[in-house]
């Protein structure tokens, strides 16, 4: 019975957002409506039964001795509360300044030493012959591609002397070839978005007719 | 002229520009023009000439320039243009004659008094109050003219003639004879000569002349009593003509029309009537027609530009005259937006007739216009339909689309295939569901056809997620996959866990490894289930695969993980996250990666078990076809249409 019901509801909420197929209706809004609404309710519900009370009240409780840091936690998620009111925000700043502090440096340590440096690494190819032409191709494909997509942001003015305003003409002449690899790179992103969606188009088409009509098995 | 009242010293008039003092040579001594004749009722636009500039009026010029009668601008100013009274014993017409000795004495006229109403502010502070109630103005402030005049007034018996050599050049010249000379030449309207016609000189007149038809005398009669008449209106200097006893209220017959304001002076025939103390109107109250006519600049006159103030020209043609290229100075000047033609008030233009005669007619209902009926002719509503048939067709009739074209050999998702398949029978492997309910339909498909082969191989898996709702929907997806598996139990096959912390959580996995909490389904310690599968780091497991819905998860696994750990990370991701993945294959970032719901499709090929991603790869690949058609028409209407619009 709980199944059906379920079925049902996700069948119902499902036309109701193929709905705004036909406007901006009164329905899609409500189904809008109700997927914030239990994605917030589920959110706190999670933070509470999944964080706070089997990772911080009940180690507290339990053993406040052995568990003290945790009071370090906790005293930084009440400061938070702080930023409710305008006089007392600045003491949460201190709570803030821990998040973007670790935030931050997560971010730029792994930016630097998990994308920035092993694919700098990976545009270092072999153009030797001895590996077979098609990788040669399709080296020197990506060299080409990634040196024309850094080139095609290159905002500055060719030099006055001929050797230096020979480059920045061979610099400019391949940043126009690095675009077009820019352009074909987010054509091949869209293409994937376009396929992501219709595969879940496909999933609830699917939904609607094995689930709720139960026409294909 | 534009009869704007402007300053004395102004040379120029602020409204209409023109020239008020004429073009002298410094050089030469400044000689004194004669004084144009006063003309009628209009302001003059001349400034007023002061007292020391204007010539007396006692003294007589020598030449007084006679202006010819056809240079006047009518016929009244030719009645006080200077003619020779003519002299004894010339040739004198006998109508002439009789005319003289039946005219009476001049005294015997009735002297009207001026129109006090019709004055301007300007004359009004120069003559003062009547003469008749008031005292002589102090002589300052009194012009000489004026002065003379009064005390010849004062002087003169009501009787005696006026000397010639008293009184203004026009006003010897202006005697009977002159009227009479000029009578050819004046044409009065007809109003004019009514309302004379009925005066007592008038009546005097035709009874001396009763007997007399001739036309030209009639004609006399009509223009003589209308002396006195004229100067009052015309003229605004006081009579010379010493006061009068109060004369006989001019009685004026309905049998004539006469315009209201020819009316109006009449009753001030009555001496004295004081000046009433107007009130200036409220600016709401008076007329946007009548506000109009006010000239623009009336409140801030332009500044004064004497000619002693202009340049004088010192070369060419125009050597030693001055002021006459006032360029500079023009420039200089503030220039206000002068209106060409003063404002008719509405209804006397034809245009104002006409709109009244509009709004004056009966409004006439307009017949309903019918609305063409809305049409709505796009092609979203087609597209929409064709898409879902595309989609709906292979679910109901079931056919393989994509049987020639489906290549596995060489695929990221053989490539995929052979690296799990490294993993030992009996092993544990960490499974990180990282997308949201929204890519379900896409992302359980490959999570869906993965487990199913880790649990036929009797993988032990421990399902993390970095989302509140990736525990849900691991264990929907593990659940569902143990269920037709023996042996294979929640809590000894595999265990649920939530990674709090996003990136921060990531990290603390890869450096001490899976925290020792509670499970998401049976909220009971993991420690022994890890134990039993010899886990304490990421680097005793063979491989951590990551499903990732979204760019954000997989970049924190390769960022934060892998690079601590140098554990083999594989990545199952959406279509649209492809591209980026794709990247990190490439750099050997990760293991393996599987794409998409052609992935998917793929990888239960490659572990044979084909399930819903082989029948979903067909609705695809149909949806594409559409997608592709839909794409190349819409492209066609586009150049067609467009080379439609260039043959225009």
């Amino acid at each position: 019975m709980t199944d059906l019901i379920g079925v049902w509801a996700g069948a119902i909420l499902t036309l109701l957002v193929f709905s705004y197929l036909l406007g901006d209706t009164p329905l899609f809004r409500i189904a809008q409506a109700v997927f914030v609404g239990v994605a917030v309710g589920y959110g706190a519900t999670a933070a509470i039964y999944l964080v706070l009370v089997p990772r911080l009240f009940e180690p507290l409780m339990a053993s406040t001795a052995e568990n003290w840091p945790l009071f370090v936690p906790l005293v930084l998620g009440l400061v938070l509360f702080t930023k409710l009111r305008t006089g007392w925000a600045p003491v949460g700043n201190l709570s803030v300044a821990f998040l973007f502090g670790v935030g931050g440096a997560l971010a730029i340590g792994g930016a630097l030493g998990g994308t920035l440096v092993p694919q700098l690494g990976a545009t270092i190819v072999s153009l030797s012959p001895r590996q077979g032409w098609g990788a040669v191709f399709n080296n020197v494909l990506l060299a080409v591609g990634t040196i024309g997509a850094l080139l095609s942001f290159r905002f500055i003015t060719s030099a006055q002397r001929l050797p230096l305003r020979a480059l920045g003409a061979v610099a400019r002449g391949w940043g126009h070839v690095g675009r077009w690899f820019v352009l074909i790179a987010f054509g091949a992103i869209f293409a994937g978005t376009a396929v992501s969606r219709i595969s879940l188009l496909i999933g609830r088409v699917y939904y609607l007719l094995h689930d709720w009509l139960q026409v294909v098995k | 002229m534009c009869s704007t009242p402007n300053r004395v010293e102004s040379v120029f008039c602020s409204n209409c520009g023109a020239r008020l003092v004429p073009l002298t040579a410094a050089a030469m001594p400044e000689a004194k023009p004669p004084a144009p004749p006063i003309k009628g009722l209009s302001l003059p636009a001349k400034p007023v000439v002061s007292a020391e500039e204007s010539p007396p009026p006692t003294a007589a010029p020598e030449e007084p320039a006679e202006p010819a009668a056809g240079e006047s601008p009518d016929g009244i100013a030719q009645m006080h243009a200077p003619e020779p009274a003519p002299e004894e014993g010339s040739v004198v017409p006998d109508w002439l004659a009789r005319l003289r000795a039946a005219t009476p004495p001049e005294e015997a006229l009735p002297a009207e008094p001026e129109p006090e109403q019709e004055m301007p502010d300007w004359l009004i502070k120069s003559a003062g109050e009547p003469a008749a109630e008031t005292p002589p103005e102090p002589a300052a402030q009194v012009p000489d003219w004026l002065k003379n005049a009064r005390i010849e007034s004062a002087e003169q018996p009501s009787d005696a003639h006026i000397a010639e050599e008293e009184l203004p050049d026009w006003l010897t010249q202006a005697e009977p004879g002159a009227a009479l000379a000029a009578e050819d030449q004046v044409e009065l309207p007809g109003w004019l000569k009514g309302s004379v016609a009925e005066t007592p000189g008038a009546e005097q007149a035709s009874d001396a002349q009763v007997a007399e038809s001739a036309e030209p005398e009639q004609v006399i009669e009509q223009i003589e009593p209308t002396e006195p008449l004229l100067e009052s209106l015309e003229t605004t200097e006081p009579p010379p003509v010493a006061p009068e006893p109060p004369a006989e209220p001019a009685v004026v017959t309905d049998d004539y029309e006469i315009p209201d304001w020819l009316r109006t002076p009449m009753p001030a025939q009555s001496p004295a009537a004081p000046v009433p103390d107007i009130e200036p109107p409220r600016p709401e109250e008076v007329p946007a027609w009548v506000a109009a006519l006010k000239p623009a600049d009336i409140s801030s006159p332009a500044p004064a530009m004497g000619l002693e103030s202009a340049e004088l020209e010192s070369e060419g043609p125009l050597e030693g005259l001055r002021g006459v290229l006032p360029l500079a100075l023009a420039i200089a000047e503030p220039h206000a937006a002068v209106a060409s033609e003063a404002p008719v008030p509405p209804g006397q233009t034809d245009g104002g007739q006409i709109f009244e005669s509009i709004l004056a007619a009966p409004a006439q209902v307009a017949a309903p216009v019918a609305k063409p009926p809305r049409r709505i002719l796009t092609l979203r509503p087609f597209i929409y339909l064709l898409l879902f048939l595309a989609v709906l067709v292979p679910f109901i009739l079931p056919f393989d689309l994509t049987g020639s074209t489906f290549k596995i050999a060489g695929t990221p998702a053989a490539e995929f295939f052979d690296a799990l398949q490294q993993v030992p029978t009996g092993s544990t492997v960490l499974l990180s569901f990282d997308y949201d309910p929204s890519l379900s339909g896409e992302m359980d498909l490959q999570a869906r056809a993965i487990a199913r082969d880790l649990v036929k191989r009797q993988v032990k898996i421990i399902a993390v997620s970095t989302l509140e709702t990736g525990p849900q929907i691991a264990q929907r997806i593990l659940d569902g996959v143990a269920k037709g598996t023996d042996n294979y139990t929640y809590g000894s096959s595999y265990v649920i866990v939530y990674l709090p912390g996003h990136e921060a959580g990531l990290a603390q996995l890869a450096v001490a490894g899976l925290p020792t909490t509670d499970d998401f389904v049976e909220k009971k310690s993991i420690e022994p289930f890890l134990t039993a599968a010899k886990f304490k780091t990421l680097r005793d497991l063979p491989m951590v695969i990551e499903f990732a819905g979204s760019e954000e998860p997989l970049r924190m696994w390769v960022e934060q993980v892998q690079p601590r750990t140098g554990m083999r990370l594989a990545a199952a991701v959406s279509a649209a996250v492809e591209p980026k993945a794709r990247a990190y294959r490439n750099a050997n970032q990760l293991t393996a990666m599987l794409g998409g719901l052609l992935g998917a499709a793929q990888y239960e090929v490659l572990s044979n078990q084909p399930g819903l991603a082989v029948i979903s790869v067909n609705a695809q690949t149909a949806a594409q076809l559409v997608l592709v058609f839909v794409i190349i028409l819409g492209n066609i209407v586009f150049w067609i249409s467009r080379a439609r619009g260039d043959a225009k």
